[in-house]
């Protein structure tokens, strides 16, 4: 193994419906900037006998993600991450963009981000399974482009494991 | 597209919209290029005449993105600048009070071409505008001008 530097603008990102192979066609483009973030509640356990630490454990795990994108194709606004893959619009709301006012139902999608080092081509990658968005904040900024700004929180991941398509 | 063609597409339009618009801006003609020392033959000539000079103060800042294509964020500025001689044409008043409200107006009209929904020229969006006047004198004529600064963004090169 080589140790090399990956720097940031080399990510990519994919997203699609939960499940979904990854694909060139599935970029997030044009990007700036992605993260993940492992969350998790620790827990510690501390007795009389000793200063120091007994027990230890974790739980709560949270995948926390985040998109920024900046070209877009309007014609895709129905049926694609705008709408049934983030919104949970489901029935004729996943064609016509359309919130369905009598779905509860949370719409989950994967996200894949990854990026190649300066001296090696296997890529850095993070997978966030089953994630859901939080919010779908749209600004429209005087004198600026529009940029999408999306959190999102999955059920799990996964660093390092995942094939992904390298442009 | 290459980031020169991108650029060039810019100014093209730009011009090509100034030269439709000739008459209401007092102006025989628009060229890219350097004024001096062209500006008094064609001011004689024509009794105005503009000049489109881009990065002529300031730079294109361009960011890098990610994703993998060649789009760039440009922020640049590109200068106009038009000199008029009054007295070759029927508009003169002969008043330095008259002819410097003309040529301001001149140069109003020029950015109102380009202000509202009109801000985009090729992909570039006109975001600011900055417009100065001023005059100098040669001999026995008056030579009136206004520079304006037209500030552009970019994103979108492919």
């Amino acid at each position: 193994m080589t140790a090399t530097t990956f720097f940031g603008n080399r990510a990519r990102a994919c997203v699609g419906v939960a499940g979904f192979t990854p694909a060139i066609a599935n970029l997030f483009t044009v990007d700036r900037g992605f993260e993940a973030n492992f969350e998790w509640t620790n827990h510690e356990l501390y007795g009389t006998d000793s200063i120091g630490r007994i027990d230890e454990a974790r739980s709560e795990l949270k995948v926390i993600g985040k998109l920024r994108g900046c070209k877009f194709d309007p014609a895709k606004g129905a049926g694609n991450i705008w709408t049934n893959m983030m919104l949970a619009i489901s029935g004729s709301g996943a064609t016509t963009g359309v919130i369905d006012l009598t779905s509860n139902t949370l719409q989950l999608f994967d996200v894949y981000i990854y990026q190649t080092g300066a001296a090696v081509s296997t890529p850095v990658s993070i997978v966030i399974y089953n994630a859901y968005l939080e919010a779908l904040p749209i600004p429209f900024p005087e004198n600026e482009f529009m940029i999408l700004d999306l959190t999102f929180k999955g059920r799990t991941g996964a660093i390092g494991v995942a094939t992904v398509p390298v442009t | 597209m290459a980031t020169k063609t991108l650029f060039n597409n810019i100014v093209d339009a730009f011009i090509a919209k100034i030269n439709l618009n000739l008459v209401i801006l007092g102006v025989g003609g628009v060229e890219e290029r350097a004024e001096d020392p062209a500006v008094l033959d064609k001011v004689r000539k024509f009794g105005g005449y503009m000049y489109v000079i881009p990065l002529a103060e300031g730079r294109d800042r361009m960011d890098n993105m990610m994703g993998g294509t060649k789009d760039m964020y440009h922020n640049f500025s590109m200068n106009v600048v038009a000199y008029y001689d009054f007295t070759a044409t029927t508009k003169s008043s002969k008043s330095l009070t008259s002819d410097l409200r003309l040529t301001r107006d001149y140069g109003y009209t020029l950015i109102d071409l380009f202000n509202g929904d009109d801000n985009q020229v090729g992909k570039g969006f006109f975001y600011r505008f900055e417009l100065e006047q001023g005059y100098y004198e040669i001999i026995d004529r008056i030579i009136y001008t206004y520079n304006v600064k037209f500030f552009v963004k970019v994103l979108e090169t492919e």
